[in-house]
């Protein structure tokens, strides 16, 4: 545990790089590209010169790069930015459009584990078999499909047609206690914002989970049907083992590069969420994101950026971490 | 029996590959008689292997459509049924099969079909344009990273970390957003741009233009695409470094360059070549993505574009602005997926004989 502790901190050392690293290369997009960001800012072409000063005064514009690049992080980080063109505090602007994206990966995870893993079995026992082939076709079928047209087509067929889902609005309960809509609607009992939840975060999952479910029941059935074949396996059939323990035991095995892949998927899922979510309509960090690039509104997308970064960082920390204690072989 | 015809055809067409070799250098052909044979060989396990065939055949077709495409489309890319015959109530929004229109036509009465078949120039002239930039770049760093190691290595791997945990789509689209007007601006003011973009993409001198957001889109992947490659390339670097033949050549002195090309990359191409291959799919799918985002111009047939901008009239029942657009990348993407998963397997000296001996 001793070279567990040195990888922790080697790794947390090379955290902070690579955060300053992701926001540098935001913002030298953000703001060495385009021209002028203040006029903007100020209202556009027909802007009062007196006004373009107030906003380039007010956000250091006047400055050098690297001490603007300073302002805006300490703002953000302090929350003490105001957004020049909507006026809210851009940082609890994001983080409170954080639990809905949260919520959206949620369900999409659900449906990778819940069906992903299931499937992957079924198609190692049924191994050469049409269940097999389906899961086979599936997983390459899921990440050749544009997410976007998967989206619509499930929006045409269970909204227009046959109206068991909707499509607007973030349901939310009275009270908040995590801020993520279903988790504090479960905690309150109030069983109908749950399942208005349910109708409305129900497809976008699916469609953003479709691809990680291929996968993941891709890797399950490798892992599984390697592990049925090593010698442990062997030996424990020598011994007269029932086949559910066998399957047992290969299981638990199989279970090892697992961990990695869903950690991976599930950071891979944060990459689908800007399409889902401007399909869906859903309000939450990568629609937030795509409209800021849009309209120039360059804190909200730095914040939200850094914010992304650093779910997926520590995303691979846990997973780095988890590899390590469940398989003792690993060692760093 | 039908997978011994096509053995006949591939030896056939190897046959052939090696004679043209063979023109221009005699010597070449006596010396890898044996990689000759190996060719063989992997295209019979090929021939037998029915979904890397489907794949074979579709990515072909993407790349075959693509190149002609714009030839064989009935009409060109902005002709308007509308604007052609007056009619507006026929042609607005027409279903599939109505007077001409096989696949339809969308809210400006325009050909849906001769839009997908010059879309499929663009998709794949996206694909050409940003995966040898992309691998390119990925290439050189990870060679360099992998094989000097130290602080070349961390610096490198550092910067690609930075990329890699960046959500690479958000930076795609920030990017072709910021780079679209400074590239119109180019186009603009250089002729022949200009004419080469209209020739590439097949489209009409005065809508060279609109092509900006798609080349934005193009440079923006550049940026996006090479941290991948860098990571992979380096790691299959570092295992091929402690090969004795790689010290043998640094002991006869050879320079650290000579060494990366002509040791070190020749091994490593294989597995690079599946990458690749799984990597065009991709190309696609990111691309529309991104145009879908975009909303790149309404006069530009890009196929995510067209989803993005038929996905308004869903409401009045037009599905086919959705659907037709969606299959054509699903299926061109597909394509290059099976076709890259057969070539694993085909590469994979531990698979390819339980293939050739099926």
């Amino acid at each position: 545990m001793a070279n567990l502790k040195r990888f922790l901190i080697r790794r947390l050392i090379t955290f902070v790089p690579t955060l300053i690293g992701v926001t540098l290369l935001t913002y030298v997009i953000a703001f060495v590209i385009p021209a002028d960001p203040a006029r903007f800012w100020a209202g556009g072409l027909k802007a009062r010169p007196e006004v373009i000063q107030m906003v380039i005064h007010e956000y250091h514009l006047d400055q050098p790069w690297y001490i603007q690049y300073y302002y805006f992080m300490k703002g953000i980080l302090t929350n003490t930015m105001i957004d020049p063109i909507y006026g809210y505090k851009v940082m609890s602007y994001v983080l409170s459009r954080f639990p809905i994206t949260l919520q959206l990966a949620l369900f999409g995870f659900f449906f990778t584990v819940v069906m992903g893993i299931p499937l992957g079995i079924v198609s190692a026992l049924k191994k050469d078999t049409w269940v097999d082939a389906v899961v086979r076709v599936w997983s390459l079928i899921g990440v050749s499909i544009p997410i976007f047209w998967l989206g619509y087509i499930m929006i045409y067929i269970f909204f227009y047609m046959l109206g068991w889902i909707t499509i607007a609005g973030i349901p939310y309960p009275p009270k908040t206690i995590t801020g993520v809509p279903i988790i504090d609607a479960l905690l309150e009992g109030d069983w109908s914002v749950v399942l208005q939840n349910i109708q409305r975060f129900i497809l976008p999952g699916f469609v953003l989970g479709f691809a990680s479910i291929g996968v993941v029941a891709r890797l399950v059935r490798n892992a599984f049907l390697e592990a049925l074949s090593s010698d442990y396996i062997l030996f424990a059939k020598a011994r007269g083992l029932t086949k559910m323990r066998l399957y047992g035991h290969a299981l638990k095995n199989a279970m090892v590069p697992l961990v990695t892949v869903l950690g991976l998927q599930f950071a891979g899922l944060l990459a689908g969420v800007p399409i889902t979510e401007t399909v869906f309509g859903i309000p939450g960090m990568g629609l937030t994101m795509v409209q800021a690039i849009f309209s120039m509104d360059y804190p909200v997308l730095i914040a939200g950026v850094f914010l992304i970064a650093i779910i997926v960082l520590v995303t691979n920390l846990v997973v780095d971490i988890l590899y390590a204690l469940i398989d003792p072989r690993v060692r760093f | 029996m039908s997978a011994r015809l096509l053995d006949r055809v591939s030896d056939k067409l190897i046959d052939a590959l090696v004679a043209v070799i063979g023109r221009v250098r005699p010597e070449w052909v006596k010396k890898n008689a044996y990689r000759v044979k190996e060719w063989k060989l992997m295209l019979y396990a090929l021939n037998r292997s029915p979904i890397g065939l489907a794949g074979l055949v579709l990515a072909m077709g993407f790349v075959v459509i693509g190149i002609i495409g714009p030839y064989i489309a009935p009409h060109s890319y902005d002709f308007s049924y509308i604007a052609a015959t007056g009619e507006y109530q026929k042609y607005f929004l027409a279903p599939p099969g109505t007077g001409g229109a096989i696949l339809g036509t969308d809210d400006l009465g325009r050909d849906l079909l001769s839009q997908l078949l010059y879309g499929a120039r663009i998709s794949l002239m996206s694909v050409i344009l940003v995966l040898p930039v992309g691998i390119a770049i990925g290439v050189i760093l990870g060679l360099i990273a992998g094989y000097f190691g130290g602080l070349v290595d961390e610096l490198i791997m550092r910067i690609t970390d930075v990329f890699l945990a960046f959500p690479g789509l958000i930076l795609a689209l920030a990017l072709s957003a910021a780079l679209t007007s400074r590239i119109a601006y180019v186009i603009a003011h250089n002729q022949w741009l200009a004419s080469f973009l209209c020739a590439v993409f097949a489209l009409k001198p005065s809508d060279v233009l609109n092509i900006a957001p798609n080349l934005a889109i193009i440079i923006a992947l550049w940026i996006v695409w090479w941290p991948g490659y860098a990571r992979l390339v380096r790691g299959m670097t570092l295992q091929q470094k402690s090969n004795v033949f790689v010290m043998a050549a640094e002991s006869l002195g050879m320079s650290s360059f000579q060494i990366m090309v002509k040791h070190i990359l020749p091994n490593i191409i294989g597995p690079l070549l599946v990458f690749m291959t799984l990597d065009v799919g991709n190309v696609i799918l990111v691309q529309a993505g991104l145009s879908f985002l975009m909303g790149a111009q309404i006069k530009i047939p890009d196929w995510g574009a067209i989803v993005q901008h038929g996905s308004q009239y869903l409401v009045n029942g037009a599905w086919w602005l959705v659907i037709f657009p969606g299959l054509a990348i699903m299926l061109a993407v597909l394509g290059w997926n099976l076709f890259g998963d057969a070539l694993r397997d085909i590469l994979d000296p531990r698979t390819r004989r339980s293939i050739e001996f099926r």
